[in-house]
């Protein structure tokens, strides 16, 4: 089913029902999503040994994951950063991750994983 | 609890609004569940899409909320200095937190588990009133902050951002330069990048209204910086 909305008389929008529905639907998506993500990622670190014993902290918003705490070495953090951006779905790294070596304050960015890639 | 962070949250209480309001009783609940902690310059406290598990009282230091777009442009949306409470809206809605939290400096808060907070503002109507008036006063600071973002220059709210810091040193008023408020930082702070917060400080001294000093920035035209600011 379709909605059209004329914003002038020759230029019809058209909404698809199915895209209405409903604002709060979506929200609700991408809430869940993000918590699904947030879940694979706790997992992927509960998988590595590199991990086991330290403090990290994982958020997901929008898609994008963000992680914080400490590991032991800046190839540690490389290689979790990495881990975490070839999961599916995850659409980018900001990471805040403690390690001798990198950057202070330390903050990564990845973003558009799939496309091109700032790396601050 | 010890007795020495008894006396430290007592003390830090007695300089808070929020917290002398609340009766004698429920200041004491909130001693026996309160847990210290400290952070190192440049730690995250809490993340962007974390659990929001706990509610945090700042005793030292200053802590920074932003939020990262999706172009990796960070937005600040709260500077805040003791003695505060934050987390409390994520907290409170049940969500998770919205934005990052960083130490600026070397800080000291005291958290509380969001569950307990919950069950204490769901018994004490002084809490909850307390807790409704601070979640009112971050409603208008968003609203202000809506205004001047969309509505103002870069100029312009540096301009009333500068207002807002200025102090008495002597015989001129200045704004003192904490040692985190490096270019980068005022610019998350005012919504822009640092290019053009160098732009709008020179354009702002060019025109008269400051001069800009290694360690704090000086007012020369107090009247003008408002006039500027648009206030």
């Amino acid at each position: 089913m379709q909605l059209k909305y004329y914003s002038t008389r020759d230029n019809p929008v058209i909404f698809h029902l199915s895209e209405l529905v409903f604002k709060d639907e979506g929200k609700r998506n991408v809430k869940e999503t993000d918590q699904q993500l947030r879940q694979d990622v706790l997992e992927l670190c509960a998988a590595q040994t590199f991990c086991a014993g330290r403090e990290l902290h994982v958020g997901v918003m929008n898609s994008i994951v963000h992680l914080s705490g400490s590991l032991a070495s800046c190839e540690d953090r490389s290689m979790l950063e990495q881990m975490v951006s070839s999961l599916a779905g995850v659409r980018g790294v900001v990471n805040r991750i403690e390690a001798p070596g990198a950057p202070v304050p330390a903050r990564n960015i990845r973003l558009d994983i799939t496309g091109s890639e700032l790396v601050e | 609890m010890q007795r020495d962070e008894n006396e430290r949250l007592v003390s830090l209480f007695s300089r808070s609004d929020f917290f002398t309001g609340l009766p004698e009783h429920t200041r004491q609940r909130i001693i026996a569940i309160a847990k210290p902690r400290h952070f190192q310059v440049g730690q995250v406290i809490y993340l962007e899409g974390e659990p929001a598990d706990n509610v945090y009282i700042l005793e030292n230091g200053w802590v920074k909320a932003s939020r990262m777009s999706r172009k990796g442009r960070e937005q600040g949306m709260l500077f805040l200095r003791p003695p505060e409470v934050f987390g409390d809206i994520a907290a409170m809605t049940n969500e998770v937190y919205p934005a990052t939290t960083t130490a600026l400096e070397d800080v000291d808060v005291w958290l509380i588990p969001s569950v307990e907070l919950l069950r204490l503002v769901g018994e004490s109507r002084e809490l909850a009133l307390a807790m409704i008036r601070r979640l009112s006063y971050r409603v208008m600071h968003y609203i202000e902050m809506v205004g001047e973002l969309s509505l103002k220059p870069v100029e312009t709210r540096l301009a009333g951002s500068l207002l807002q810091h200025v102090e008495p040193d002597g015989e001129q008023l200045i704004v003192p330069r904490r040692q985190w408020a490096t270019l980068d930082e005022m610019a998350v702070r005012l919504g822009t990048v640092r290019n053009v917060l160098s732009r709008a400080l020179r354009v702002l001294e060019e025109e008269g209204y400051i001069r800009v000093d290694k360690r704090y920035i000086v007012v020369l035209d107090l009247e003008g910086l408002a006039h500027r600011a648009e206030v």
